[in-house]
């Protein structure tokens, strides 16, 4: 009987039979999602992640105003899809402002242009004709099973949505939504992160929608980081979309001045695709819409005697309070090698 | 030489069990108690509570001055009684004190005391900032006069105990709070961030009772109602928050803390009261305020324990 070691694990005969077991196990259909993003640095991030991920049936992607104004956002959407080799995804283009307060956009973070490359060639694509409130609920009724919303921007698309099309929003299965913080207080303001800062009202309207959402806010958010290794990986990996991403986290390294970028909107995605890579707990999350210094801010009731209260009893969001941020970063690795 | 103290209180529960703890830790040296609504709205009531505080510690010379009935702005919502008992000691009866409070009213007393030493007192404050904030009005130089201060109140990252994210003392005169918080000076906040960390359980509440002193026995008894609410509210074991505030004077080393910017919400909707701290630096402002963030547990308890024995 010969030693069991690492050589015999990597023996071909081993490797076939493993591959063979492998095969019995019936693979996981593809998760339908639709993806709603303000296009963005890792706005694209996400999208290419999205994009190139097998787990994944990307059923359509919305755009807003967010990070830039709208037109930009849709050209930069149009243009990562395009990288990403996935132009058959349906594109449209939603709101250009918030529901009631005025636009203030994040061009000092992702540049004029939104994806930190003015130079970069956008595609020539025009979107989908339909507002992006009316594609998502053309997919929904179209959709055989439950939607999952991955939400990367403000909430400006989606509270119209459920304002103008409520009797399908049962076919949302769930919202994952990149935007808030619990404990770590904001980046927009002291207490709002910029997702939820730039349209509280819309927000509202969302998290009072009874939609099942998941939290993912800035605890987790800048949890997700790659290694210089990883990013020179990515850069080099020689794949159609291999330039495109190596500017993208040079970008973000440049703006942020870290070696080690984070993936933003991007762990959203991966934590959407890996079952249990986040840790979260049911609470009763409401939006300050007035507020001197809090407006926009997610405010989260943790307190354990809020049990017995009525409204905190009936929690409206799984909130996100840890991340599995290497098993993240790493799917995206690998996905987009 | 001890650290001369002026204790602002609304004593309530976890007020006398701080306030115990003063009296018998030589690092400080307390040099009178004002008196502010807060966990009653009787302010007659709780000066009576402080002067009975006093004579069982056997400390009768520090004067107490009655304070603000009301919050400056708003309406009292006379909660107190909830966690603190209808007479905030949670219906322990106390002999009726000898000593009765000076005439003079709490924010010229916190005035006159700190102007007579001049930057040689702390202020710590055990409720709600209402008589700190009236003497800011009266003397805005009070942060020169005083030599620091050290609150138990707010909550920065904690949630709240009040709504979601504010803690009592705070949420009862956010317009006092935000006063004191811009007044110019340097600010040790013991809020919910750390006080939430101490546990007290009837198993340690048990040694103090069994010192065999009349102090340990107080803290038993006061502590029989407050630690039910405690449990009513879903928590096995009860939170001393106010003897944060004095611990972090006495023993600076058992706490971790972070300098950071503070603000107070006092128009929110679901926020009033709500301590922001500005991480980021997103105010342009310079930090105020050190926010206590950890403390050892265990040294705190020895400790406490340690202090109620020298009682009588």
């Amino acid at each position: 009987m010969g030693d069991w070691t690492l050589a015999n694990l990597q023996s071909p005969y081993l490797q076939s039979l493993f591959s063979n077991l492998q095969s019995l196990i019936p693979p996981m259909p593809p998760l339908p999602v639709f993806i709603d993003c303000d296009t963005g640095v890792d706005d694209a991030l996400a999208l290419l992640l999205a994009a190139r991920s097998p787990e994944l049936d990307i059923l359509g992607v919305s755009c807003v105003a967010g990070n830039v104004p709208l037109d930009a956002v849709v050209s930069n959407t149009l243009t990562v899809l395009d990288a990403a080799q996935r132009p058959e995804i349906p594109v449209a283009a939603g709101y250009a402002a918030p529901l009631v307060q005025a636009f203030e956009n994040a061009s000092h973070v992702h540049g004029e242009d939104g994806l930190g490359l003015p130079d970069w060639p956008r595609s020539s694509r025009r979107p989908d004709s339909h507002h992006a409130v009316d594609m998502l609920a053309d997919i929904l009724d179209a959709a055989a099973e439950p939607v999952t919303v991955i939400a990367l921007a403000p909430l400006t698309n989606l509270a119209g949505f459920v304002q103008r099309h409520h009797a399908l929003l049962p076919r949302i299965g769930r919202i994952v939504s990149m935007g808030g913080s619990v404990f770590s207080g904001g980046n927009m303001t002291a207490a709002a992160e910029f997702n939820i800062g730039c349209d509280p009202e819309a927000a509202a309207v969302v998290y009072n929608s009874g939609a099942p959402i998941t939290l993912y806010g800035l605890d987790v958010f800048r949890q997700v980081t790659l290694t210089e290794e990883e990013v020179t990986s990515l850069e080099r990996a020689g794949q159609p979309w291999s330039p495109l991403l190596g500017g993208l986290l040079h970008y973000l390294q440049r703006r942020f001045d870290q070696a080690e970028p984070g993936l933003g909107d991007g762990g959203a995605v991966a934590a959407t695709i890996l079952p249990g890579a986040l840790e979260t707990h049911a609470h009763r999350v409401d939006i300050e819409l007035t507020g001197t210094h809090t407006r926009g801010m997610t405010v989260v009731d943790r307190r354990v005697a809020s049990k017995d209260a009525s409204h905190a009893a009936t929690p409206n969001a799984d909130v996100a309070f840890a991340i599995d941020a290497r098993r993240c970063a790493r799917l995206f690795v690998e996905t987009l090698r | 030489m001890p650290e001369r103290i002026l204790i602002d209180t609304d004593p309530g529960v976890d007020d006398a069990m701080a306030i115990l703890l003063a009296l018998a830790s030589p690092e400080v040296q307390v040099e009178g108690i004002s008196v502010v609504f807060g966990n009653s709205g009787d302010v007659d009531l709780l000066a009576r509570n402080a002067c009975a505080i006093l004579e069982l510690a056997g400390r009768t010379g520090a004067p107490v001055a009655v304070g603000a009935t009301n919050p400056l702005v708003r309406a009292y919502h006379g909660r107190g009684s909830m966690v603190h008992g209808d007479n905030a000691l949670g219906g322990v009866d106390l002999p009726a004190p000898a000593q009765q409070p000076i005439d003079r009213d709490a924010a010229h007393f916190i005035i006159d005391t700190c102007a007579a030493s001049p930057g040689e007192i702390t202020l710590v404050t055990l409720g709600p900032l209402t008589n700190i904030g009236l003497a800011l009005r009266l003397c805005p130089d009070l942060p020169r006069l005083v030599r620091r201060l050290v609150m138990m109140g707010g909550a920065v990252s904690a949630p709240g105990n009040v709504n979601p994210v504010a803690e009592a003392n705070v949420h009862n005169d956010p317009e006092a709070a935000r006063l004191v918080f811009n007044a110019g000076w340097e600010i040790s906040m013991a809020g919910l961030d750390v006080t939430m960390q101490i546990h007290m359980d009837d198993e340690y509440l048990a040694t103090i009772r069994d010192l065999g002193n009349r102090a340990g026995q107080f803290v038993w008894d006061i502590t029989r109602f407050y630690i039910d609410a405690y449990h009513r509210f879903g928590y096995e074991d009860m939170a001393v928050h106010d003897s944060c505030a004095l611990m972090a004077i006495i023993r600076p080393e058992f706490f971790t803390s972070q300098f950071v910017y503070v603000d107070v919400e006092t128009t929110g909707t679901l926020t009033q009261g709500q301590t922001i701290g500005d991480w980021r630096r997103q105010y342009g402002r310079d930090p105020q305020t050190h926010v206590l963030t950890g403390v050892d547990d265990v040294a705190f308890k020895r400790l406490y324990y340690e202090r109620i024995a020298t009682l009588p």
